[in-house]
């Protein structure tokens, strides 16, 4: 088995991370892409560091989630990091299904929902709480130039307020010059 | 919690509690306050007045991360799912502004040219370490060589992005903003905020330090700079965030203060610095050294009050802006200042209101001032402390002058 595979190692290069209680949020700079991995797949991913074997972050893995895992687990994990270009190199061909994954899990008496590692993608939510987006009824207490709304949150990263209205950002219609 | 309908929109009036809360996660995030502090006030709290609150102060992000924490560690049930996605929205969001950086920097690299990150995008990526999704952020300002800006802007266009202001200095690509300054204090809408402000920009280049190691295009500036630059630009618009004090306090941990004061009295700056500290202080509990206090202007009546607004979190808009004339040394500085910002040049205002009318332009601004004047002359005249905020020891606070 090569040493990429066996003791992978996660990109530092092009991403940005955000460690959470219970969750990494993980963006890809290159790609435009961001993922959200659950805890058994933050911990994989962070001891992707080109020395941690498979088996040696299984035992980790065991110890942190103080649930039972194996060398397939951290495959699985591995699998789906590579899968959304987390780790250096070229992703692995595939091998698991989640399906596959969920039965053996079944099998193993283990509880799937916190040991089987998930890497999704986020979908931006509404920018509002992205910019701190105010209503136009807040403009005045806000200030001049804070994103904002007046029916849909969607408004959020075209408009600004000015002088007490929301309004478009292009100077052409907004005397503030945001 | 008192709450009152007002319209169409529910309009929430926030008592301490929350507030308090948003104040404590501050505190955590800097080490000033322990954990029993904020499970104290989780009680009896109107969670959706609290996420308002938090976007409006720009901590979303920093109050979302704490309160996690906080379940995760005491096995607590909260109800943070708003909060949660504030952060990731952040997050999100502020990817897509880094991205299109890491775009840029390509072209800066390319084409030899030198950029200083500046406020959040410089703070999300050291002050904040990296955690990006803990700072909102609006745009990206880059501040460069006056001759490199057509270059920049070019490479903008090219890579999809549009003008969005008259200038040709604000420039988007959907949400993604980016704006270019080759002047730290913006003078070219209001000159005299040089009679109070004048940063060397000799001296901000040559003390910039690289973003990173290997790559001499991105720079952001010396701890005392950014610390002098965010005061200024917070000052300006009366510290209404929360979050702006956050970026003072982690700064400050990297300053030299000795330094500092100096840095201060020669770009004219002590004023701002004066506010900072004091909210600093009094907000999240920052220690500040007592030297440092002596070396700070005394503040007016005006000012005293103006800080306990913002304290109060209720200091107006263009409070802070009026206040510069503070620190313009000369009285015949003061007025040409305060008219100038009362009454901008016809060529500002053809820049910022190309469709409007002046005289209208000037009118209004004269309302809002005038209307300013008499918030606060009703807020003197049946003065209530609006909130119950820690105050520095009385041996480090700084004296009032009349």
């Amino acid at each position: 088995m090569s040493n990429a595979r066996n003791k992978p190692k996660r990109r530092k290069q092009g991403v940005a991370v955000q460690t959470l209680a219970d969750e990494v949020l993980v963006y890809d700079l290159e790609r435009h892409r961001a993922h959200c991995l659950n805890q058994a797949a933050a911990v994989v991913w962070r001891h992707c560091d080109g020395k941690t074997s498979v088996s040696q972050m299984a035992r980790i893995l065991q110890r942190e989630l103080d649930a039972p895992a194996d060398r397939e687990l951290v495959r699985y994990a591995i699998d789906r990091l590579a899968r959304a270009h987390l780790l250096e190199g070229p992703p692995a061909s595939a091998r698991y299904t989640r399906r596959d994954f969920m039965g053996r899990l079944k099998k193993l008496g283990l509880a799937a929902s916190v040991m089987l590692p998930v890497v999704s993608s986020i979908v931006a939510p509404a920018p509002a709480h992205a910019l701190s987006c105010v209503q136009e009824g807040q403009c005045g207490a806000a200030g001049n130039c804070t994103p904002c709304y007046v029916g849909a949150l969607n408004q959020c990263a075209a408009k600004r307020c000015c002088n007490g209205k929301c309004k478009p950002t292009p100077a052409a219609q907004n005397e503030c010059g945001c | 919690m008192q709450a009152y309908s007002g319209g169409p929109e529910r309009v929430r009036v926030l008592t301490g509690r929350e507030r308090e809360l948003l104040l404590t996660a501050a505190r955590l995030f800097l080490g000033n306050a322990r954990d029993d502090e904020a499970l104290s006030g989780l009680s009896g709290l109107d969670w959706p007045s609290l996420s308002d609150m938090a976007a409006k102060e720009g901590m979303s992000g920093v109050l979302a991360l704490q309160l996690e924490r906080l379940a995760r560690t005491y096995r607590l049930n909260l109800p943070l799912e708003p909060l949660s996605l504030a952060l990731r929205g952040t997050f999100v969001a502020n990817g897509a502004l880094f991205a299109e950086l890491l775009g840029l920097r390509a072209v800066l690299q390319e084409k030899g040219i030198r950029a200083i990150l500046l406020k959040g995008g410089a703070l999300a990526t050291t002050a904040y370490g990296g955690q990006i999704g803990l700072r909102p952020l609006s745009d990206l300002d880059l501040l460069m060589q006056e001759a490199d800006l057509p270059v920049v802007r070019e490479a903008l266009l090219e890579r999809g992005f549009r003008t969005a202001s008259r200038s040709g200095t604000l420039l988007t690509k959907g949400s993604v903003m980016f704006d270019l300054h080759h002047d730290l204090i913006n003078a070219s809408r209001i000159r005299r905020r040089t009679s109070a402000f004048h940063f060397d920009g000799e001296a901000l280049w040559k003390e910039a330090v690289l973003l990173d190691p290997g790559d001499r295009s991105l720079l952001v500036l010396s701890p005392a700079h950014q610390f002098l630059h965010l005061a200024v630009h917070a000052q300006k618009h009366s510290f209404s965030r929360l979050i702006w004090f956050l970026d003072l306090a982690l700064v400050s941990r990297q300053l030299d203060w000795e330094e500092l004061l100096l840095q201060a009295q020669t770009t004219g700056t002590l004023r701002p610095v004066a506010y900072a500290a004091m909210g600093m202080a009094r907000l999240l509990r920052v220690q500040i050294p007592a030297g440092v206090w002596v070396t700070l202007p005394s503040l007016s009546r005006l000012e005293a009050r103006f800080m306990d607004a913002v304290v109060g979190r209720t200091a107006k808009e263009p409070s802070g802006e009026l206040l510069v004339a503070f620190s313009i040394p000369s009285w015949i500085g003061k007025l040409g200042y305060l008219l100038e910002f009362t009454f901008p040049r016809r060529k500002v205002l053809s820049d910022v209101f190309p469709t409007g009318s002046a005289s209208w332009f000037y009118l209004r601004r004269v309302g809002q001032i005038l209307a300013l004047a008499l918030i606060y002359l009703r807020d003197a005249l049946r003065w209530e402390n609006p909130v119950e905020v820690p105050k520095p020891d009385s041996a480090s606070r700084p004296a009032v002058g009349i």
